[in-house]
């Protein structure tokens, strides 16, 4: 028995020992995060952690944050708003972190945002894109700060697209039509194009929905068919997407122009799935490798992880400085002065001491605002998306014009 | 006899004050816990085993499988939450709608159902949970989706709205204590004994003048307004629904705590609820940020350990062993059977002299 209770205070002793890490002599930094590490939509969260990871090694590789070390704690949402709850209260009570980021379901985001603001924790979001999280009804989660465009922003970057493309292909789009998914993506689209589309002109001809996980989808590609609108604007998961454009090919209906609302879309599976077939398609990303911002930071991060960097890493890559650079600004990691610090910052192309931003805006400041006669809050307002198309197999950035040299295919050969 | 009664009301005494020890522990929690974390577990433990014990009533007393009660919750959670938003309604007003709502819908449902025998009832439970999904994904009215969200605001009792975990706290220990004591009554009454036999033998329930239709549909009618009320304690507490809350996941959420704390006893979903939902936070918590999804093998394992070993639950094993002996007879000190008998005769006896 007492050789027992021995051997276990050793095992404790090392596994204390073991637990502390060699930088002990002043507390990390701790960020927390808030993602699906679990279930169907892991996927989408390990993209996202890595690119945390990646800009909170190269943090602490140049000295930190005011000498402290920056530690990442990780919570796992899996998915579901009740578990976002929870993990946000064990990571604020539990593992007392200084600040949050997160989540990549909106839904979870607003969730996890009122748990932070009634804590006092300040919480910046990378990728949650639902308008509603910083409308009227939301003014008061005042900890709350998104860096992403609103899912009104990328529709009207979608369309602001559409308008700049006569420029290249010589040919105005004058009509458009709408084929997405009944679930929550697709509703916004819709509600997003509807807002828009008068400013610009566009004729919507058709809506044409489906329910997620379709097997068929040849009435809805018929119903384009016969609206024969000069560009498709589209939203769908990957296999939707996929069999989309295959019945698109299927029907020998080869539509001038094709913009997705990534998702599915810029999948890493889609190009793979469809090949040639895919050359043509275009979307919104947040991120593409060959942006000119991009381009070094992904051979950094390709090196590290093997894969491109995309939208979700570079965006939360993004917040990660944004969170050392108020930190800094406050000298102190009291939540109350990190807000004040991140409400009043001012990022003009590129971070103190790091890189130029590498999203596909030039500047980060987070403001309140009005956006269809709407007023919004604490939004990076100069944040907008870039339009990539499958070129010969590969994503090429070709919009805002300025940031790349690559020119739109015209019309999407679909082969 | 004498000592042979007072050992009885000895023992009954016993019982009824390790009940209220336990009970004041758990009134006392509160006090002494302060971390939210924690706070939260606890109310998640109320309203899971809650709706595990909805389940049992089907599941355990009647032997109706059902995996539709996260539909249930949701139809519930959607129905008061909706009366909130869109009229304006009293949050405790409409939780009383949420179940009555609830509660005729799955009677209306599942009347024709129990004219068949057999699986059938159980397969229709798992379409009418996605039936109503796919409902509300696809109606304006339901927010499609986008889900609802409940205001928030000031702490008021009115609006069951608070910004620290106590109140639900109690609250949910309210709800649980208030379902457990309604499963017992219907436990002992004349609809627990027809349930359990339409369970045994349904031929010989009918044989005997017990109508199944009846019955079964009394207590899927019950099941649904618990599982109802369950949503809206939910919705009050997250303060926002979307109709992933109906997925089949979900609904066989509900039906662990009772199998894994014993689905034969009216306390199985109780224990099972106290041990599994603990478990579960507690692996996430340790190991999702090491291995994602880790914690999750560890708990299917854990499961399955439970119902290869243990098929009749954990209360199954306790009431036939040498804990339960241990207990009953030192702690409590539970007279023989005989004493028992002696002094419920002597009763009888007196009462007819």
């Amino acid at each position: 028995m007492k050789k027992m209770i021995a051997l276990l205070s050793i095992l404790a002793m090392l596994l204390t020992v073991l637990s502390v890490p060699a930088m002990a002599d002043e507390e990390p930094i701790r960020i927390g995060t808030i993602y699906a590490m679990s279930g169907g939509k892991a996927a989408i969260g390990e993209n996202i952690l890595r690119g945390i990871d990646f800009a909170v090694k190269e943090i602490n590789e140049k000295g930190g944050v005011n000498g402290r070390m920056l530690e990442v704690v990780r919570g796992d949402h899996a998915g579901d708003p009740a578990q976002g709850k929870s993990e946000a209260e064990r990571l604020i009570t539990q593992e007392h972190v200084d600040v949050m980021m997160g989540c990549h379901m909106s839904t979870v985001t607003e969730i996890v945002a009122q748990v932070c603001t009634q804590y006092g924790v300040p919480m910046i979001t990378a990728i949650s894109t639902l308008d509603r999280l910083s409308d009227p009804d939301h003014e008061a989660m005042d900890y709350f700060f998104r860096l992403c465009p609103l899912n009104s922003v990328y529709v009207k970057d979608m369309l602001e697209y559409l308008k700049d493309s006569a420029e290249q292909t010589g040919e105005e789009v004058k009509t458009i039509a709408i084929f997405t998914d009944r679930a929550a993506i697709g509703q916004e689209l819709i509600r997003c194009v509807e807002l828009y589309k008068d400013e610009y002109g566009f004729d919507l001809v058709a809506t044409v929905d489906y329910t997620s996980d379709a097997t068929d989808l040849s009435a809805q590609v018929l119903a384009l068919k016969q609206a024969n609108p000069d560009a498709i604007l589209c939203d769908s998961y990957i296999g939707d997407a996929t069999l989309f454009v295959q019945t698109l090919k299927a029907q020998n209906y080869t539509p001038k122009m094709i913009v997705a609302k990534a998702n599915g879309f810029t999948d890493p599976a889609f190009i793979g799935n469809l090949a040639n077939v895919a050359n043509g398609v275009a979307s919104v990303v947040e991120f593409n490798p060959d942006l000119i911002n991009g381009q070094e930071i992904n051979e950094e991060f390709k090196a590290e992880y093997g894969v491109n960097m995309n939208g979700h890493s570079a965006e939360s890559y993004t917040v990660v400085w944004i969170f050392k650079t108020a930190i800094e600004a406050a000298g102190t990691t009291d939540g109350a002065a990190v807000r004040d610090a991140i409400a009043a910052l001012d990022i003009q192309g590129e971070f103190p001491g790091g890189r130029k931003i590498v999203l596909p805006y030039d500047r980060i400041k987070f403001e309140d605002y009005d956006l269809a006669g709407e007023p919004h809050y604490r939004d990076n307002i100069y944040s907008s998306v870039a339009i990539a198309q499958v070129q010969d197999g590969e994503w090429k950035t070709v919009w805002p014009f300025d940031f790349t040299d690559t020119k739109i295919l015209y019309p999407a050969p679909l082969q | 006899m004498s000592e042979k009664v007072k050992a009885v009301r000895a023992y009954r005494r016993n019982v009824a004050l390790a009940l209220g020890l336990l009970l004041l522990v758990f009134v006392l929690i509160p006090v002494f816990v302060k971390s939210p974390y924690i706070l939260n577990i606890f109310v998640l433990v109320f309203y899971m085993s809650t709706l595990s014990m909805a389940w049992n009533l089907l599941g355990g007393m009647t032997g109706q499988n059902s995996l539709g009660h996260a539909a249930y919750m949701g139809l519930g959670a959607y129905a008061s939450c909706l009366l909130i938003t869109k009229a304006g309604a009293n949050p405790w007003l409409s939780a009383i709608f949420g179940m009555i709502v609830v509660g005729l819908v799955a009677g209306v449902i599942f009347y024709p159902c129990f004219i068949l025998r057999g699986p059938y009832f159980t397969l229709v439970s798992i379409a009418f949970g996605e039936a109503m999904r796919q409902f509300i994904i696809n109606s304006t009215f339901f927010g499609r989706a986008s889900g609802v969200g409940l205001p928030f605001g000031r702490d008021s009792w009115l609006d069951f709205r608070f910004g620290s975990k106590v109140p639900y706290y109690y609250v949910g220990l309210a709800m649980v204590l208030l379902i457990y004591l309604l499963m017992k009554k219907i436990e002992r009454s004349r609809m627990g004994y027809a349930l359990r036999t339409i369970r045994e033998d349904e031929d010989a329930a009918a044989a005997i003048g017990i109508n199944p239709t009846k019955y079964k549909i009394m207590a899927v009618v019950v099941s649904a307004m618990v599982a109802a009320l369950v949503g809206f304690f939910y919705a009050s507490y997250i303060r926002y629904i979307d109709p992933d809350l109906m997925v089949q996941a979900k609904s066989t959420e509900s039906v662990l705590p009772a199998v894994v704390g014993g689905a034969a006893y009216v306390e199985g979903p109780l224990v099972g609820g106290l041990i599994m939902i603990p478990l579960s936070e507690f692996l996430r918590a340790k190991y999702s940020a090491l291995l994602p999804g880790i914690n999750m093998l560890l708990y299917a394992i854990a499961l399955l350990a439970v119902i290869r070993f243990r098929p009749t639950g954990i209360l199954g094993w306790y009431m036939h062993s040498k804990t339960k002996k241990f207990v009953d007879e030192k702690l409590l000190r539970k007279p023989p059977v005989e004493v028992f008998e002696a002094v419920e005769l002597q009763k009888h006896s007196g009462k007819e002299a």
